[in-house]
């Protein structure tokens, strides 16, 4: 018996197991923005013309390069555009708007809410602030919070794929 | 759970030991399930190791990347860490890593913790605390915050009578000692909260498995999403085991001291949840039927007839939603019922079969606001009320008819709680909570407590914690009563118990590693003890005992490259009163946790060695002893997943103590046993 311990835990430490995937945190949160903003559906007259690009304006003092990667990749027949706004500044021509890390904290319901914009933003208290899409990490691994009465009040739907996945979504689900 | 002493019956002495009977087979074949497991799947193949490669995340699928973890942080919940008390979790992941098939495994996992058994139900120790014939009054055991505890006993079932299914557990958190502020009566030595699984996370699951001793069981579980935002789960489960034929040396001088065929049990249970935005409704019911082997209250050793049913129903109904932007409101209503039914066979002569039933029905509702003032500062206050609008015992035969006990009741409780969180600097938490519970028939009792929190670094803390609880006698305890010679008398002057505790936490996590070190010195005054009254000799509940408790407690958690995890705990308790120790306390209790994944992720092995140090008790007590129990778990095709175990894999003899209610001075606990089960997810 106390072999066959022994040979059990010989075979568990001694047998190379697959690592878990890990990835930086901007990176992974720049994917998750990008199919936010894919799963996510505006009315067609806010996109207008295919040439449109979708804008993603990331609200911060700098602008992380997984973020500006994400400039030319396609969802809904458009391209992405990428551009960096002042904390406070103006959200004008955005359709995705990003509050990434400690900018979420001045983060204002008032002046975000505009037709057709879709706001996400890191930390705990982002949804409860009337963001749309909220990131926070759980155990080492990304986990997202949805509001649909936010994004209701902005024209948006999401896909009941993203709504699946999703934490905890809030809301009234009435249509 | 008890009946009338008042038949009488007699002894026997000789050596003990337990038949196999067919667990040593069940053992051997789980034994080659998982020899047979490792081939297979090793012919698998080996994963890749780490490469660092820009990868372009945004052509991985979103559930793909829900799978990725975060470089540098933390594998473990930082929440915790900041809560008013040390809490200990137990994770879906632990359970089915470590082959934990009842409530009562998982919760002997945790630091300081640990179960006993009369092959009746399993008794909770916390902290050096568990006096034989308690029955886990003073631990409060909650179903996603509802309260299981039923209103005659306050029992917290945590076998295989617990209504819900082991598989519908997401996680158990564990917080010891007293939370009376927040919940009240019960939650003296600890609260158990079971958070239950999404409906999301289930999907469709049928699961087999075959036991040691004829034990089979099935379950079924349902959980959808629909698009319309509602979630269903649906869970029906039934368990079936002959059990083995124990060898008590007491009676040998009947059937050779083996009592056969009475070590049974069945169990079926069925849960149901339906959540729709704020809205959550649950219900379900239970049954647990269990055989006596033990001649347990004086009844007739290796006679059929004795037996116990332990039944519940309850339904939940909540509402919970933000109101505006600071506050979170909670509204609960909850209905439950326990159905107790024992038979127990007496040899008078002849054979009589005595009748111990009782049933416990209550209404409870919460109403609950957090509310935050300001970024730092949060306050919770809430009400809540019970109606107890059952409490009935019954003790009587049948042939011939006499009726020994017919008592019902009716109470109600209200409780008004308050709980304040100020982090008056980042690093520093301040939090205080009182509670005020009024009970028909005992007043008032005001609970208090207190915690500083410091955190030094991020993932570091440093709690100073400080709390009053209190305990009321429970229906069984004031209203039971026997007459006659050998019967039992009521004490209506029975007040609570009350515990003061005192203690020092330290908790710190990093991304792969987690500590935790615990002091604590608990002061419990009038104790409620069974006693025996000089004047006539009849049994009879007293506030008698001070009892004190002091402790230390560390863990440590490790995850290694390869995902490899190794977890080690390690309690030291004194539980003393009035100069003697505590009978059933271990003054050591140790534990050590592996997990690996072999081949890959294809195959999962828990390894898990428990120490229990020496206990007193009757004739001396029992030594103590190391139980190691073993684990696979493995992916044998897409959807279908097999797992076996192997539990006490050294077949150690080792004993837990007889109640007053056994004639034996230590119970002999099972050999070495073992399950396989098959589980099919889509």
């Amino acid at each position: 018996m106390r072999a066959a311990l022994v040979v059990a835990l010989g075979l568990a430490l001694g047998t190379p197991g697959a690592l878990a995937q890990r990835e930086p945190e901007a990176e992974l949160k720049a994917a998750f923005v990008y199919n936010f903003a894919a799963f996510t559906q505006w009315p067609p007259e806010i996109l207008g013309t295919m040439e449109n690009p979708l804008t993603l304006c990331v609200v911060a003092r700098d602008l992380d390069p997984a973020l500006a990667r994400l400039a030319g990749k396609q969802a809904h027949g458009r391209s992405f555009a990428v551009r960096r706004v002042e904390p406070r500044g103006s959200l004008a021509g955005c359709r995705v708007a990003y509050w990434p890390g400690t900018s979420a904290d001045r983060f204002e319901r008032t002046a975000a809410t505009r037709a057709g914009l879709l706001t996400i933003g890191d930390g705990a208290e982002f949804r409860r602030r009337g963001g749309m899409i909220q990131m926070t990490i759980d155990a080492a691994r990304i986990v997202f919070d949805i509001d649909i009465d936010a994004a209701k009040a902005a024209g948006l739907r999401f896909s009941s794929r993203l709504l699946r996945l999703a934490r905890a979504v809030h809301g009234d689900y009435d249509d | 759970m008890l009946p009338s002493a008042l038949h009488a019956e007699r002894r026997g002495t000789v050596a003990t030991g337990i038949r196999k009977d067919g667990s040593l087979a069940r053992a051997r074949i789980a034994a080659a399930v998982i020899g047979i497991l490792a081939v297979v799947t090793g012919a698998g193949a080996l994963a890749d190791t780490h490469e660092r490669r820009r990868a372009d995340l945004t052509e991985l699928p979103i559930e793909a990347l829900l799978q990725i973890e975060v470089l540098g942080a933390s594998k473990f919940p930082q929440r915790i860490t900041e809560a008013p008390s040390a809490v200990s979790l137990v994770t879906r992941e632990d359970i089915q890593t470590f082959g934990y098939r009842t409530l009562g495994e998982a919760l002997a996992s945790v630091r300081g913790v640990y179960t006993t058994n009369d092959r009746n139900y399993r008794y909770l120790g916390i902290r050096g605390f568990a006096r034989p014939g308690d029955y886990n009054t003073r631990a409060l055991l909650l179903v996603d915050g509802y309260r299981i505890n039923d209103n005659i006993y306050d029992y917290a079932p945590i076998g295989l009578e617990f209504p819900l299914d082991i598989s519908l557990v997401e996680r158990i958190e564990f917080v010891p000692g007293p939370s009376s502020s927040l919940y009240g009566s019960s939650a003296f030595f600890g609260v158990v909260n079971v958070v239950t699984r999404r409906a999301k996370d289930i999907s469709s699951e049928l699961s087999w498995y075959r036991e040691s001793f004829r034990a089979d069981g099935l379950r079924v579980n349902l959980g959808r999403r629909l698009d319309s935002g509602l979630e269903l789960t649906l869970s029906a489960s039934a368990h079936a085991s002959d059990g083995p034929n124990p060898r008590f040396e007491e009676f040998a001088a009947i059937n050779d001291g083996v009592a056969s065929g009475l070590d049974f049990e069945h169990a079926t249970k069925i849960y149901g949840r339906a959540s729709r935005g704020a809205w959550t409704l649950s219900f379900g019911a239970s049954e647990r039927r269990k055989g006596i082997p033990t001649a347990s209250y004086s009844t007739a050793f290796n006679q059929p007839g004795s037996e116990t049913t332990d039944a519940y129903q309850f339904a939940d109904l909540r509402y919970y939603a933000p109101r505006g932007e600071r506050a979170d409101l909670l509204l609960r209503v909850q209905y439950a019922d326990y159905r107790y039914r024992g038979r127990y066979a007496y040899d008078v002569p002849p054979i009589v079969i005595n009748h111990d039933e009782a049933r416990g029905t209550f209404w409870g509702g919460e109403a609950q606001l957090l509310y935050r003032w300001t970024e730092l500062h949060k306050l919770v206050a809430g009400l809540e009320l019970r109606r107890n609008s059952r409490q009935e015992q019954r003790n009587f035969d049948v042939e011939p008819a006499a009726v020994y006990l017919d008592d019902l009741r009716r109470s109600h409780q209200l409780g008004l709680y308050v709980e304040d969180e100020y982090r008056f600097r980042p690093d520093l938490i301040l939090n205080a909570g009182i509670r005020r519970d009024e009970r028909s028939g005992f007043g008032g009792s005001t609970s208090p407590r207190l915690a500083l929190i410091h955190l030094p670094t991020e993932g570091s803390a440093v709690k100073l914690l400080y709390g009053r609880a209190f305990r009321a006698p429970n229906a069984y305890e004031r209203y039971y009563a026997v007459p006659g010679p050998g019967g039992q008398k009521t004490n209506p002057e029975l007040s609570p118990e009350h515990i003061y505790t005192w203690e020092a936490v330290y908790e710190r996590s990093s991304a792969t590693a987690r500590f935790a070190g615990s002091l604590y010195y608990y002061r419990i005054e009038h104790l409620i003890s069974l006693t025996v009254d000089p004047a006539d000799g009849l049994p009879v509940f007293r506030n008698i005992d001070r009892v004190h408790t002091r402790g230390a407690e560390i863990e440590a958690e490790r995850h290694f490259a390869g995902g490899v995890r190794v977890r080690g705990s390690l309690a030291l308790q004194s539980a003393v009163s009035g100069g003697n120790w505590l009978d059933n306390s271990p003054r050591r209790l140790a534990k050590l946790f592996v997990s690996a994944p072999l081949f890959g992720e294809r195959l999962r092995l828990g390894f898990e060695a428990h120490h229990i140090g020496d206990r007193t008790g009757r004739a001396g007590g029992v030594g103590g002893y190391t139980v190691a129990n073993l684990a696979l778990t493995g992916r044998v095709a897409p959807g279908l997943e097999l797992s076996a175990g192997i539990y006490n894999l050294g077949g150690k003899k080792y004993f837990d103590i007889g109640a007053p209610d056994h004639v034996q001075d230590r119970l002999p606990q099972d050999g070495r046993t073992a399950r396989v089960q098959l589980t099919a997810r889509y």
